[in-house]
């Protein structure tokens, strides 16, 4: 069976069985679009392929609205990516989503195209597409090229498209109660054979992007230029799953001054550019959520000046991460490094000049 | 231009040791600096990494934040926050080529006068070395 109907298959028994009240997925609009969706009629499920090489944003994101001021009573499963299990992780640590009525099944990924170069065209399906990009990473977004997290063993459930028969793995209680009450197959032990062979190439994508930013960002010249065309639309942080503050300082009135003050500014800067604060934005970003970054992509995907925030963000995060021993959403365990410290750390950081 | 060069230095100061700190040192009629322009707040774990953010984007050489000593915060742990904070600030900045350097941390407690006053002295001179801060006259940024 080809590897969209698998999982369209257990969708609907899932819906059919009552084991669960609804299934959020990825549904089609138009030829050329799609969004996640919450299925609650097993006969809509025709119409979703989770698989589809398309990143509407970050289901987290989805989720979060869901979960935020109560969890549903019933059972809601959710089909997502591994960057997208990552920032549910990280929102769940954040007090942001209350998982106890979601089921998590997260499937291997190779990757998505980017938005612009489906609109217009028509998106691949699932099947046609993991065809191709089990061989080369082309066409696909920069951030998924060199993402080497391409599966969530976090999940409850996982579908290990990467593998020979594609098996379902349960991960946890709750995975293997909800494989069982819907009568599916499931292994207990992941293989990795088709997994490793994706990391290596992954891997060497990662390099690559890494060292294009070190020689086109780096450095105070290049994020003047790349951020130069930003037209402050926020649109990067609207769609981040881990921005979640409902007041931002960046759109409070922390921004807004005096003239005499942006006089000021422009005499000592030599101009004053508008939109105003721009590098003030972004670096301040970062310095907000870093440390839970996952390096999905919203944000890029949502930029209407290609602007490759989600490639900067993802490089910069990761570095961040690794100050403190972290991989954000890799596991649940682990607390987000902005929630908590310890007594004796950093020490090279205070009272070192 | 290079020699008259007199570096701007935001300090944000805790309220409890890095502002008594100064104020001790001018009651005690001791001379630091004048580089250096003090900022009184409530904790160190109440600065923002965007106010550093900004005041290096709007004219500061450098940022100096200073707090309690590890184990004496007046409200139990705003200093380990805030050294998380300036380490995830220093990180960005170092990954983007935006010299870290200019981002300073130091434990001062309301006794230690004359530690401030060294410490601003060294600072002042590094930043002196360092140059100008090339952020601040970028119009584009």
């Amino acid at each position: 069976m080809p590897l969209s109907n698998r999982i369209r298959e257990i969708s609907k028994k899932a819906l059919e069985t009552h084991t669960v009240a609804g299934v959020i997925t990825l549904r089609k609009t138009s030829p050329d679009s799609a969004v996640h969706t919450l299925v609650t009629d097993s006969k809509a499920i025709e119409e979703t392929d989770a698989l589809a090489p398309y990143f509407p944003g970050n289901v987290a994101d989805f989720v979060k609205k869901l979960t935020r001021i109560a969890p549903p009573k019933e059972k809601i499963l959710v089909i997502l990516r591994p960057c997208e299990m990552r920032a549910a992780i990280e929102l769940t640590k954040l007090a942001q989503i209350q998982n106890e009525n979601i089921i998590w099944l997260a499937f291997d990924c190779p990757g998505t195209i980017p938005r612009k170069d489906i609109k217009g065209k028509e998106i691949p399906t699932g099947d046609d597409f993991y065809a191709k990009a089990m061989e080369s990473d082309d066409g696909i977004r920069s951030v998924c090229a060199s993402c080497d997290y391409v599966r969530a063993d976090t999940a409850d459930i996982g579908f290990l498209a990467f593998e020979k028969d594609a098996p379902f793995i349960a991960y946890t209680d709750t995975g293997r109660e909800f494989m069982k009450s819907i009568g599916e197959n499931f292994v207990d032990e992941a293989p990795t054979e088709g997994l490793n062979a994706i990391i290596s190439r992954k891997s060497e994508g990662k390099k690559k992007l890494y060292e294009k930013l070190e020689s086109e960002v780096k450095g105070l010249d290049n994020i003047a230029k790349t951020f130069a065309g930003c037209v402050n639309c926020h649109n990067c942080m609207t769609n981040c799953p881990i921005c979640f503050c409902r007041e931002c300082f960046f759109e409070s009135e922390a921004m807004d001054f005096e003239g005499d003050i942006f006089i000021d500014l422009a005499q000592r800067k030599g101009g004053l550019r508008a939109p105003t604060d721009i590098g003030l934005f972004h670096l301040g970003r970062m310095s907000h959520m870093t440390t839970s970054c996952v390096g999905c992509g919203a944000c890029e995907e949502a930029c209407p000046e290609d602007i490759p925030v989600g490639q900067i963000f993802k490089w910069v995060a990761e570095n961040v991460q690794k100050t403190f021993d972290y991989v954000a959403g890799k596991g649940w365990d682990e607390t987000p490094p902005l929630k908590t410290f310890s007594e004796k750390e950093l020490e090279e950081v205070a009272g070192n000049e | 231009m290079a020699e008259n060069f007199e570096p701007k230095i935001v300090g944000f100061f805790c309220n409890w040791c890095t502002s008594s700190a100064a104020d001790m040192a001018g009651t005690s009629r001791m001379h630091y600096p004048a580089n250096v322009r003090p900022i009184r707040v409530m904790c160190s774990g109440s600065v923002d990494p965007s106010y550093v953010i900004r005041a290096l984007l709007s004219g500061a050489d450098a940022v100096m934040v200073g707090g309690c000593h590890p184990g004496d915060c007046h409200y139990i742990s705003g200093n380990y926050k805030a050294r998380r904070r300036i380490a995830v600030l220093r990180s960005i900045f170092d990954t983007l080529g935006l010299e870290p350097d200019r981002i300073y941390l130091e434990w001062i407690s309301a006794s230690e006068s004359k530690k401030f006053v060294e410490t601003i002295k060294e600072y002042t001179e590094k930043i002196r070395k360092m140059g100008q801060n090339r952020m601040q006259d970028r119009w584009d940024i």
